[in-house]
């Protein structure tokens, strides 16, 4: 890698001479590093699982883990996280671990790519439809583009590409500019700035990954909701409609 | 600023596979897990409660059983006391019924003595007092004390009131009756007929008169007609002195 580059997918490591569009980049061995530490450390970690009341350490911190993405699920969505969990869970855990690994020398993140970045907004992009189909059904979530007038069409139609594609931007912007001040500073400022550079982007890749998830949970969370028409009450109430005469229900919970 | 499509895709596939890895290596596992501990913890809890349950189930027996032994030993202790009062009372009486009884047999017995003791006293003074009369009689008057009896006792017969010497004569019309001078003493046959003339003379007796000897009269003589006795001895001053002598005597006792 020569100067600094703004996308580590241009850290191309091999590449096909048949078909040169395939390439193994930078960015993929990363991402493969990341899933193969998640996956290795989750499986040593739970080979041997305690179900007594005293807890290895390890176990310990993946069941605070766990406990604390479920817990911040169901807060979001008021609802039970089980079907939500390894998607929104594996988002954040990937995310943050890689990006808590730019502290290692010689490490690029893989969501200082936009490539990557864009394909997970892109999981999320689809995923919510799924979702959603699957609680409302494809006639109800279909309808809710629809709200509250026929008019909005266009605007929900464009709202689901533009948040995409803010989520996208957003975390690869964060990362990217962390991965590029650091390499500029080190130009300028050999010593000490930075380190704390690095200091500033570890929290910043975390608080990035907590966005990315929860903004994710948000969506779903909003495309799982329930639409309920609400019976009149009576004539009054025909002839003076407000603003509660229209409520939204999600699902095991009732909201107004 | 650009995108990779190649890249793109690959890290679509790269985290589907990891969401895959993950729920299989780490939620499911650790929920599992979590999901036991969480039974096992509530099936200990429940075990406790049921515990600490039958714990206060049983302390509340024990103390169920403690309150009515404690009613048993005080019901059991008042029927002691009142059981115990009763047979002191029972006791208290029947030494008392006995003492009484003991005092009345012992104050009969007293009162038998001193009336066995009164007789023996009255007839010993008797005995001395006739003694004495008779022995003072013959020292002061030279005379008989018997001759002096006899006298005294016609005396006597010559001085009774008028309705009663009436009623003696009415009496001794009837010849069935008949009258009955004992004495103490021999009689000589001069003073039998003197005697004999005063009863004639103040009774109108015509009879006869039996004469006996008796030793109860102490130093006297006693006239018996049909019920009526006219008597002079020194046993009636004997028993007046007597009675009086018993009088003082109980009083002092």
């Amino acid at each position: 890698m020569n100067g600094v580059q703004i996308s580590v997918d241009q850290w191309v490591l091999w590449q096909s001479d048949v078909w040169p569009m395939v390439k193994l980049n930078a960015t993929i061995v990363f991402t493969w590093c990341v899933m193969a530490l998640l996956a290795i450390g989750s499986w040593w970690v739970t080979r041997r699982l305690s179900t007594d009341t005293t807890v290895p350490k390890f176990q310990n911190v993946l069941e605070v883990i766990v406990g604390g993405m479920r817990d911040q699920i169901r807060e979001v969505s008021g609802r039970d996280p089980g079907q939500y969990l390894a998607f929104v869970g594996t988002l954040f855990l990937f995310i943050c671990v890689a990006n808590l690994l730019s502290i290692v020398p010689g490490y690029q993140p893989p969501t200082a790519s936009l490539s990557t970045t864009a394909a997970l907004a892109t999981c999320v992009f689809i995923a919510v439809p799924i979702y959603g189909i699957a609680v409302q059904g494809p006639r109800a979530y279909l309808q809710h583009y629809l709200r509250p007038t026929l008019l909005m069409l266009p605007f929900n139609i464009i709202g689901e590409f533009s948040r995409t594609l803010a989520l996208a931007v957003r975390l690869y912007g964060n990362m990217m500019s962390g991965t590029v001040i650091a390499a500029i500073l080190i130009g300028f400022v050999p010593l000490f700035v930075p380190i704390l550079m690095q200091v500033l982007g570890l929290l910043t890749g975390l608080i990035q990954a907590y966005i990315f998830a929860v903004l994710a949970m948000v969506y779903i969370a909003s495309a799982t909701t329930v639409y309920h028409q609400r019976e009149p009450t009576s004539k009054a109430a025909d002839a003076e409609p407000n603003e509660n005469s229209q409520g939204y229900r999600i699902a095991g919970e009732h909201h107004e | 600023m650009s995108i990779d499509w190649f890249t793109f895709i690959a890290q679509i596939i790269n985290f589907l596979i990891l969401v895959g890895l993950l729920r299989w290596l780490l939620y499911g596992p650790i929920i599992a897990a979590m999901n036991q501990r969480e039974a096992k913890i509530s099936q200990r809890w429940n075990e406790a409660q049921g515990k600490l349950a039958e714990a206060e189930q049983t302390v509340a027996l024990y103390q169920q059983q403690q309150t009515e032994f404690q009613q048993q030993r005080d019901a059991m202790l008042q029927d002691a006391r009142r059981e115990a009062d009763e047979h002191r009372e029972r006791l208290t009486r029947e030494a008392r019924d006995d003492v009484e009884l003991k005092r009345n047999q012992w104050l009969d017995g007293l009162k038998r003595e001193q009336a066995e003791s009164a007789d023996e006293v009255r007839e010993q003074f008797g005995e001395m007092a006739m003694h004495s009369a008779r022995h003072t009689l013959m020292e002061l008057a030279d005379a008989d004390l018997e001759t002096r009896v006899v006298e005294k006792f016609i005396n006597r017969i010559k001085q009774i009131d008028g309705a009663r010497r009436d009623e003696i004569r009415t009496l001794l019309t009837d010849e069935a009756t008949q009258v009955r001078i004992r004495s103490a003493f021999e009689l000589p046959g001069d003073v039998r007929d003197r005697l004999s003339a005063v009863v004639r003379e103040t009774l109108g007796y015509q009879g006869d008169i039996a004469y006996q000897q008796s030793t109860e009269l102490i130093c006297g003589i006693q006239l018996d007609a049909g019920g009526y006795s006219i008597q002079w001895n020194v046993d009636d001053f004997v028993r007046g002195i007597n009675a009086d002598f018993a009088t003082r005597l109980g009083r002092d006792t």
